[in-house]
């Protein structure tokens, strides 16, 4: 058990970095979306 | 296994801060790469609009314009030539053709130069020629005002002249007047000698009847050839050839001494015979002597 829980919260902390990347996608995806668009319109 | 299980969740653990570190770069330039992408695009618009605008008088528009939203598109598979390429493309052609109307009007402003240039100079020529026509101009109008007041001066001496010619032609008629009436009197007087003339000649014939001393030519002289004193005549070299004629009288003569006078009787040919005058005779008659009517 006492070896586990580091791991589990570097997994933890893993997932969050993750977490991070993915918001900040979204985040500029949503930038770039936002008129006026350097995309062609859908 | 729970080794590999650490390994891995570690691994993930630094993949995913790499990944956040990049992330976050990323999403810091966001702002930066949208504006300077938009920007790009109208500025490629304003090149388009201005590279198609009319600039009157001289620049004509252009139809075509790049289309503003397929500068937008970047890729589309499923019509290629609906991208940005299509409208990027345009502007290029637009500015290729500006350039070589823009390098033909520069052609053209440059002989328009040279031929500026060439007339300017020629210009320069015609005014300098222009100013030399003029100096002459008023110099042959000074010459003209002098010849003119020449003129004027030559018209008065001729006026002058003329005043003087009709009264000397006043002058010729009056004379030819005096000297018509100067003929008629020498008219008259010369009517006045032929008929004295033919008095005379009436008198002479009344006087000397034969007629005949009238046409023996005066100063007709000759020379006694034979003197014959017993029988009162001598006979003279002078006949018919030398127009003697009877009834004449002559003047006897011996140089400068008057011997005597004669009268002729008889003429010949080439001799006369002729009486002696012996009231008249200072000395004797000799062969020889001259005898003179």
């Amino acid at each position: 058990m006492s070896s586990s829980k580091p791991l589990a919260i570097l997994a933890i902390l893993a997932t969050l970095l993750l977490a991070g990347v993915v918001t900040l996608q979204a985040l500029e995806w949503n930038f770039y979306q936002a008129e006026p668009s350097v995309w062609a319109p859908r | 296994m729970a080794k590999a299980l650490k390994v891995f969740i570690v691994l993930l653990l630094v993949l995913g801060a790499a990944a956040l570190g990049l992330e976050v770069m990323v999403f810091l330039k966001r702002q930066e790469l949208k504006g300077r992408t938009q920007k790009l695009e109208q500025a490629v618009v304003d090149v388009g609009r201005n590279l198609t605008t009319a600039r009157e008088p001289f620049i004509q528009g252009l139809p075509q314009s790049p289309d503003a939203e397929m500068l937008k598109v970047f890729r589309n598979d499923l019509e290629p030539s609906k991208t940005m390429d299509a409208p990027l493309n345009l502007v290029r052609s637009l500015a290729e053709n500006r350039l070589v109307e823009l390098n033909n009007t520069y052609t053209d402003l440059k002989q328009t130069r040279d031929d500026l240039a060439t007339t300017r100079q020629e210009l320069a020529d015609t005014r300098r020629q222009l100013e030399t026509a003029r100096t002459e101009i008023a110099r042959l109008e000074g010459v003209v005002r002098e010849k003119d007041a020449e003129i004027a001066a030559r018209r008065r001496e001729i006026e002058e002249l003329n005043g003087k010619v009709a009264g000397m032609e006043q002058e010729l008629q009056a004379a030819k007047d005096t000297i018509a009436k100067a003929e008629e009197e020498r008219q008259e007087l010369k009517d006045r000698i032929v008929s004295l003339e033919q008095t005379l000649r009436a008198i002479d014939k009344s006087l000397d009847p034969s007629g005949a001393a009238q046409d023996v030519p005066r100063g007709l002289s000759g020379q006694v050839l034979v003197v014959y004193p017993e029988w009162n005549f001598v006979i003279l070299n002078l006949g018919l050839g030398s127009k003697l004629a009877p009834n004449v009288e002559m003047l006897v003569h011996r140089g400068d001494d008057l011997v005597g006078k004669i009268r002729v009787t008889s003429v010949k040919e080439k001799i006369a015979i002729a009486d002696i005058e012996r009231d008249f005779e200072k000395m004797p008659i000799r062969e020889g002597d001259h005898v003179l009517f």
